[in-house]
């Protein structure tokens, strides 16, 4: 399967990657040998399958609706690369 | 809701073009939780970023399990819907980057929604209409994200996370509404379902519920759809079925011009009291939908769902057509009392501790209100003792207290607290129904007014109410003004003719 | 020798008769690593002071419980940089997580520790675990303890050559499609891929959820099995962990194989195999046979799918997986960027090495509108094709054998450069994966001075089946030597 330039700036901005236009044609050419290799599933004879949706056990393991302890701000926002006051700081949305 | 040229522009549209509009709403569900952590799902008033955990961050490693009462609220809403309940559904992840969304996905539904299919019944001006629901599925709710300043201008965004994973409930309607004030019916329908089921508050100020609508325009008779604008957070009423007219009229003056209309998202500015579009993302949508694999498949066992369905409470348009038939009321007072489930509940029981129906009706919906929306409370938290509150109506019904008496007492009850029919009784305030005292009452009346007397016979009805309000004055109101009227006619009359 | 070469069951009798104290274990631990492990790289992180204060937590224990005592108390142990400790920093190997230190604890750790395990580092890996040589991690590469100028494998190279430089006694790991059997067989240590399910993911820094799994690295199957039986059982806060009871593998170890069929997959032998690895395992399978069980070959039809459906699904969920690397919440981020899309791509950009980024862009793209069918679906459609292969063998078969990898060590950088040769890597361990089924790698022999790994694989929950036909070959074969660097001596 072909991937061109375009489509991996195309992935590249869905991920966020940020791939500068040097780092495109080289992730092209890697991007197609893999597809070219994975394109290989297209023979898998898979009429009638469905997709695997979950290995191991069947049931529906859900929580009960409990409140338990949140962490305390100074610990959810320790991490964060902006900060005021106790909101999470970002930049502006363009 | 309209008025002037706007309006008559608006009738003209509707003349010619048919709206097609269906509406997306999302409902915050009630449940103690989050939809997938243990932080409060009711995160109003808390200091920023308080209400979070690793889950909800979307700290790396952490897990999401799913909150088994958002599913069954969700179910029940579906149930309440005539939905059908498939044994299979699962949650999928929506992947797109915002700052209001930690993991970089949301995690929904997309094609094995908990609800498929259904209708909602409502009434637009005085009929019937039903309108079909595609599907209702559960997902989880972003952060918030304030805006510093001016949003184009600032340079930086302050996110809260509060909300971050609060189980929200997406109701999504088939393009059935023909006009902006059946869009309005129908979220007014649905909402009162909501909050009957215990599932949602009903708040749209606070955003508990919100709502999206989808909005084309074609030729009355034709089958194929026009090109759709999607129009975000109609979060009020009125901003719905303003928004719709707005964009009924614009979009039929574009079409009208010859102009092609592409499909477009917009939001309601109220600056403006326009739609507006809202700036397009950098790229088109792809949300990348798949099978989130830290979720196991949901299995809605039937036998669960049964249980589910056995426990649904009476729903709005049951029990006022229920009330309607038991209590002899008129429509309008049947809908009125079942408005909220908790209006409807005391009204039920008001009647159950011995208020007669029709008055009990009249009063709930009118004085009482009233008297309630000044003391800033609700019927249900009036504080008022129904007991008390119904041997009061009785005396109503039976004229043995005047309307204007029971409405002070109530009042004062509602102050205090104290039992309204022994203010009556401590008052000496039992409506004047001896018809001996009343007409001593009346003939002074004539005596001391003889101007409007005269005024009266000569022809001029409204002198009469000189004399009624001169005894309801000389009896503090105690007088059944009713009564006086026709006995002062009586008297009139029969003096003026003998 | 060191008692650091010991079995873990070995130092847990010395603990219990006051031959050897826990702080002696950890003091031993730490020395090692301090003299062997610039050589080796295993190590990226020492949490001496924790450690030393557990060790004494655990003599305590052992004193007042004696007996009663959990198997791994007491014991040193490396955690695989991707579990998250509370108050430790955790990066995943990824320069994205630096300085992230999470205020929770995995639940398989949470376990470990709980039993009195000493957690002495933090062990190097690939980065979110995508790679089968530890070169992707962005700190540091982990040698071979074997042949310093060889890769460990990986993605849990740095637990694997931990262990067998005897620098812990045991380590955990995480496998997504073979990082825990494929470094054990490269470094001639024992691993230990659990059933899914088995063993919580909570607090796992997660590459693919629907095929990552915990599981133990150790000189022994008996140790596999005592820490395996430590931190499996169902968890709450991991929806897709089992509530089914956990059998005791310990019980089960001595039962032999005798009786058993043993199925060999047709196509993983016709493959391509290194010489040396053909060899050992054929000794292998004629060991097994010796001891009564009945080898047969089987066929598993899909399994030449199964590694293209693999860098399908495990890339499209690490590529949401990893969304939430955003550099706002946690990491370095880029809070000097211009506008937000900037700061995520600066972030993501500086903070995502090649490999990540690479199977970042490959999941995306099988997830995006338009090739979702004939990627992600179409992978997961084959995904069932291979548990129907499994499921047909396991209707007359008691276990699957296969080698762990289809070579021994390879020289470090030898594939960096070639993708596809590095993911050929993971051809024999990822249909166990995509299955779900346990699988354990332990070591037969050697090629030109290399171990080889010898792969067991029973049905799902049958993880002390898996450990006691490994503890057969384990008791016939003897415990694998440790390589010539883990016996100088140290200080
Ligand atoms: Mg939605
Ligand atoms: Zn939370």
């Amino acid at each position: 399967m072909p991937i061109d330039g375009g489509t991996v700036r195309h992935v590249s901005g869905l991920a966020r990657l940020g791939l500068e236009d040097a780092e495109v044609d080289r992730a092209a050419e890697q991007l197609a040998v893999i597809l070219d290799a994975v394109d290989h599933l297209q023979a898998a004879d898979i009429r009638g399958l469905d997709p695997t949706l979950r290995v191991g056990d069947p049931g529906t393991p859900c929580r009960a609706d409990q409140v338990e302890p949140s962490l305390p701000v100074e610990r959810a926002l320790a991490g964060a690369s902006g900060r005021e006051a106790n909101l999470l700081r970002v930049a502006a949305i363009q | 809701m309209t008025q002037g040229s706007s309006g008559r522009r608006l009738a003209e549209v509707l003349s010619q073009w048919e709206p097609v509009i269906g509406l997306e709403v999302h409902a915050q569900l009630l449940t103690r939780s989050k939809m997938f952590c243990g932080c409060r799902a009711d995160y109003a008033g808390l200091p920023p970023n308080s209400n979070t955990c690793p889950t909800c961050l979307g700290l790396p490693g952490a897990l999401p399990v799913a909150n088994a009462a958002a599913i069954r609220m969700t179910v029940r809403t579906g149930l309440a819907l005539q939905s059908r309940i498939p044994e299979h559904s699962k949650f999928d992840r929506k992947n797109y980057f915002y700052p209001d969304l930690p993991k970089g996905y949301q995690i929904s539904q997309y094609d094995l929604p908990l609800c498929v299919g259904g209708w909602l019944e409502f009434d637009v001006g005085g009929t019937e209409r039903a309108a079909r629901i595609t599907r209702v599925h559960l997902e989880e709710d972003a952060g918030k994200l304030l805006h510093a300043g001016e949003i184009q201008r600032a340079g930086f965004s302050l996110v809260d996370l509060n909300r971050a994973g609060v189980p929200l409930m997406e109701v999504v309607g088939e393009p059935d509404l023909r006009s902006p004030a059946e869009a309005r019916a129908y979220l007014v329908a649905l909402r009162q379902l909501l909050v009957y089921l215990g599932v949602n508050d009903g708040n749209m100020e606070e955003g508990s519920l919100r709502c999206d609508a989808n909005i084309s325009l074609r030729r009355p008779g034709e089958e194929s759809l026009g090109v759709r604008a999607e129009v975000k957070n109609l979060n009020s009423f009125r901003i719905l079925q303003r928004a719709l007219e707005h964009e009924v009229v614009r979009q039929a003056a574009l079409l009208e011009s010859g102009a092609t209309l592409t499909p477009e998202t917009r939001g309601w500015s109220e600056a403006e009291a326009a739609t507006v579009p809202q700036r397009g993302k950098e790229e088109a949508e792809d949300y990348r939908y798949f099978p989130d694999p830290d979720l196991p498949p949901i299995r809605c066992d039937p036998d669960e769902v049964a249980a589910i369905r056995s426990e649904l409470p009476e729903l709005p348009r049951a029990r006022a057509l229920r009330l309607r038939q038991q209590h002899n009321l008129s429509f309008d007072e049947a809908r009125g009392l079942t408005e909220r489930p908790g209006e409807a509940d005391h009204f039920e029981q008001l009647v159950a501790a011995g208020a007669p129906p029709a008055t009990a009706a009249a009063w709930q919906l009118n004085e009482l209100a009233g008297l309630c929306q000044r003391a800033h409370r609700s019927i249900e938290t009036s504080g008022l003792d129904l007991g008390q509150l119904a041997r009061l109506l009785l005396l109503v019904q039976r004229r043995e207290v005047s309307a204007a008496t029971a409405k002070t007492v109530l009042a004062q009850a509602l102050e205090t607290g104290a039992d309204p029919v022994g203010l009556v009784e401590a008052g000496g305030l039992r409506q004047l129904s001896d018809e001996g005292e009343l007409t001593d009452r009346v003939d002074q009346a004539i005596a001391a007014r003889p101007q409007a007397a005269r005024d009266f016979l000569a022809g001029n009805d409204r002198a009469l109410s000189a004399l009624v309000g001169h005894v309801m004055a000389a009896t503090r109101g105690r007088a059944d003004a009713r009564r006086v009227d026709e006995l002062l006619r009586e008297r009139l009359t029969r003096e003026g003719g003998g | 020798m060191s008692w650091l070469l010991r079995s873990l069951a070995d130092q847990a009798r010395g603990l219990r008769r006051g031959e050897v104290t826990s702080a002696r274990l950890v003091e031993e631990a730490l020395a090692r690593i301090a003299a062997l492990d610039p050589r080796i790289g295993a190590f990226v992180r020492i949490t001496a002071t924790q450690a030393r204060a557990a060790a004494e937590a655990a003599d305590r224990r052992l004193a007042a419980e004696g007996d009663g005592a959990p198997p791994v108390c007491g014991i040193p142990v490396g955690l695989k940089d991707v579990l998250c400790v509370e108050g430790v920093e955790t990066c995943a190997g990824s320069r994205i997580l630096q300085g992230f230190v999470p205020p929770y604890t995995a639940t398989a750790v949470a376990r470990l520790t709980a039993a009195g395990a000493v957690a002495v580092g933090t062990c190097n890996c690939d980065e979110f675990a995508m790679g089968s040589s530890t070169e992707n991690s962005a700190y540091q590469i982990t040698r071979n303890p074997h042949q310093l100028g060889r890769v460990p494998g990986g993605s849990s190279g740095g637990s694997a050559a931990a262990v067998a430089a005897g620098l812990v006694t045991a380590s955990l790991g995480t496998d997504t499609g073979g990082s825990i059997r494929q470094p054990a067989a490269l470094c001639g240590v024992v691993g230990f891929k659990p059933t899914y399910g088995r063993v919580s993911r909570f607090g796992v820094i997660a590459f693919a959820s629907s095929l990552d799994q915990v599981g133990p690295l150790t000189r022994t199957v008996e140790d596999a099995a005592l820490v395996y039986s430590t931190i499996a059982g169902h968890d709450p806060l991991d929806a897709t962990s089992s509530r089914r009871p956990v059998d005791d593998p310990i019980a089960e170890l001595a039962l032999g194989v005798e009786g058993m069929r043993l199925g060999v997959p047709a196509e993983y032998v016709d493959g391509d195999l290194d010489p040396g690895v053909r060899r050992e395992f054929e000794a292998a399978c004629g060991r097994l046979a010796a001891l009564g069980a009945r080898i047969e070959t089987v066929s598993l039809p899909s399994t030449r799918f199964a590694l293209a459906a693999y860098y399908v699904i495990a890339p499209a969920e690490a590529s949401s997986n990893l969304a939430r690397m955003d550099g706002l919440r946690f990491g370095p981020g880029a809070p000097t960027a211009p506008s937000l899309r900037a700061a995520y791509e600066q972030a993501r950009h500086a903070g995502f090495g090649p490999e990540v980024r690479r199977r970042i862009m490959l999941g995306t793209y099988a997830l995006s509108s338009g090739y979702y069918d004939a990627y992600y679906r179409r992978a997961q459609q084959v995904r069932t094709l291979v548990a129907q292969d499994f499921g047909r063998v396991f209707e007359r078969i008691d276990a699957i054998l296969a080698p762990t990898s289809p070579t021994p060590a390879f020289p470090l950088g030898s594939r960096t450069e070639d993708p596809l040769a590095m993911y050929q890597s993971d051809v024999l361990t990822v249909p166990f994966s995509l299955a779900g089924v346990p699988a354990v790698s332990l070591p037969a022999g050697l090629s030109e001075g290399l171990p080889v790994g010898l792969q067991i694989a029973t049905p799902a929950f049958q993880d002390a089946r898996c450990l006691r036909v490994a503890a057969a070959f384990e008791r016939a074969a003897g415990v694998a030597a440790p390589p010539a660097l883990a016996r100088e001596p140290v200080g």
